[in-house]
């Protein structure tokens, strides 16, 4: 693995990725600095998810490269990704649906823990373990509904979860794909106020890929703007707010938002 | 915890276990070998409960492991004069290596693919041991005989086989509640969440892999001993179907559950077919009942006694 001396958290160079015909990514160019947050945002289809997925391992790139921590990652595996200090919530909600919600997160602290393949030891007296786990779950606003089924939440406090078991896994970079997605008006303030809560105690770099521009502005640092796969425009939420092309290919189209 | 609690926690577990240590002073010899089956293929259902279960693995073919254990036994006994007890540590490595080797050939790809592979590979070794060239090992079709005795008397031989099923059933305990055991629970719950909590899915199912083949090599090496003949039955899908139908009966994730399937399905199998010509259709009958009314399983009906949730349960 190459070694390259740079202050950027994730880098990625000329990232490009088809499918078929259609290019889903193209030749995308991103630096994100350590601390940083960046929101990607972008009409339906502009290639969002999908850089998601190039970023996290879920597909192969066809070209391009990606740094995390200035460690070529593009060929690495998911599972690598995540013991680097990469964490991804997603868009469809994916939790473990038949276990509590305590164990979904005490998994996840497990996971990048020296136990994870012990086989002789009962894990629910790994206190530190389960201690970290109720410390994310107070941090998400879920530490009453511990002891639950997964699948027993609603859909907003399944968003939660999520969160909980990403800052679990104690990435520094943490990727939100659509962190609101299907929630109702009234929800989302409080998935804000998590998002922010988090920010303040913990030192990490968060990409957010967003629909809701309200949230988006008061949150990021940055804005990228994506459309038909290809980087438009990347720049402060007051930048991307005057900038020309970004209102014709998204902020002018008021329906998608 | 003060052992009061613990005699109360338990309590019900200790008073089969105390039914069951009795159960030789009076009984016919016909129960006890009744009773050694069912613990022997308890052990078996455990170990496939531990696959099907915990890490969501449908195998079609865990006889493989079974019939490798009972024949490692059986040749080294009869053509090498090893005692039973020397042959253990063979069977252990023999059944880890075929685990391994199935698990890297297969595991990676989807889980049907996974299952097909299985089946033919447990009718393939099945083949090896009634194969034309491998008869003067293996006894073909007859399979082979007059194993010595590992213990004296039938008494003897009903409590190591008790003792070797609540040895397994300890172990297999532990390992559920292992941080291993709880990954395998997510692998099975959401595999490609688990991948990305940061858990290498392949290595966490080989190893569930072996340790089931492991489990169920050592079965197959107690049922040898104990019948003192082996078949190539023990290796063919017969036996895979058996052993599936044990821990689907008996309620999958619970450990428990498998145990009551093995002894639903060999009494079945020893009285229904001495009583009824048509045996297997009241079997099918009682079968559907189950998966009809208990489709968690037979253990369901304790849980439903204790209404208690298992972790590792099945919803």
């Amino acid at each position: 693995m190459s070694e390259k001396q740079q202050p950027y958290i994730l880098q990625t160079v000329d990232l490009t990725k088809s499918f078929g015909r259609q290019t889903a990514v193209n030749m995308v160019s991103l630096n994100i600095l350590p601390g940083e947050f960046v929101s990607i945002i972008g009409p339906n289809g502009a290639g969002k998810t999908t850089f998601f997925n190039l970023i996290t391992g879920a597909f192969k790139p066809d070209s391009g490269i990606i740094y995390f921590k200035g460690r070529d990652i593009t060929k690495a595996k998911e599972f690598n990704r995540v013991q680097m200090g990469m964490a991804r919530c997603f868009q469809i909600t994916n939790v473990f649906p038949h276990i509590s919600v305590l164990e979904n997160v005490r998994l996840a602290v497990q996971a990048k823990s020296k136990h994870k393949y012990r086989l002789f030891i009962n894990a629910d007296k790994l206190k530190e373990l389960t201690e970290y786990a109720h410390y994310c779950l107070e941090i998400v606003q879920l530490k009453n509904m511990a002891y639950q089924m997964a699948i027993s939440l609603t859909h907003a406090d399944q968003r939660k979860l999520e969160i909980a078991i990403q800052l679990a896994s104690q990435g520094e970079l943490m990727l939100l794909d659509e962190p609101t997605a299907g929630m109702s008006a009234e929800e989302v303030p409080a998935i804000v106020e998590v998002i922010k809560d988090i920010r303040k105690k913990e030192q990490k770099t968060i990409v957010m890929v967003e629909h809701k521009l309200n949230m988006v502005l008061s949150l990021s640092d940055h804005i990228a703007v994506m459309n038909y796969g290809m980087l438009i425009a990347y720049g402060s939420p007051r930048e991307i707010k005057e900038n020309q092309d970004v209102q014709s290919a998204y902020l002018g189209r008021k329906g998608d938002a | 915890m003060s052992i009061n609690r613990y005699l109360q926690k338990y309590r019900s577990a200790l008073i089969l276990i105390i039914i069951l240590i009795l159960l030789p002073l009076f009984s016919s010899e016909y129960i006890k070998v009744v009773a050694m089956q069912i613990f022997i293929f308890g052990v078996f259902a455990i170990s496939y409960d531990i696959l099907l279960g915990y890490t969501g693995i449908a195998s079609f073919g865990h006889a493989i492991f079974f019939g490798t254990g009972a024949y490692v036994s059986a040749l080294m006994m009869l053509k090498a004069g090893f005692s039973f007890w020397a042959t253990i540590p063979f069977v252990v490595v023999s059944c880890a290596g075929i685990g391994l080797v199935i698990g890297l050939l297969t595991l990676r790809f989807a889980t049907i693919y996974f299952t097909i592979v299985t089946l033919a590979l447990g009718q393939f070794c099945y083949f090896l041991l009634t194969n034309a060239l491998t008869y003067q090992y293996t006894g073909g079709d007859d399979g082979l005989h007059g194993l010595p005795m590992v213990l004296q008397t039938k008494n003897q031989m009903y409590y190591l086989a008790l003792a070797f099923l609540l040895a397994a059933f300890f172990i297999a305990k532990k390992i559920i509640s292992s941080p291993l055991g709880k990954t395998l629970v997510a692998i099975r719950e959401n595999e490609f969440r688990a991948k990305m909590i940061g858990y290498n899915v392949l290595n966490y199912r080989l190893i569930a892999l072996v340790i089931s083949g492991i489990m169920a090599g050592l079965a197959g090496s107690f049922n040898a001993a104990m019948l003192r003949s082996v078949f190539p039955g023990f290796m063919g899908a017969s036996t895979t179907i058996d052993v599936i139908l044990m821990t689907i009966l008996g309620g999958m994730g619970s450990l428990l559950g498998p145990v009551a399937g093995a002894a639903l399905v060999i009494i079945c199998q020893q009285y229904l077919s001495s009583y009824f010509e048509w045996w297997l259709l009241i079997f099918g009958v009682i079968f559907v009942l189950v998966v009809l009314f208990l489709p968690q399983g037979l253990i369901s009906i304790v849980y439903r006694f204790r209404k208690k949730n298992t972790s590792g349960g099945l919803n």
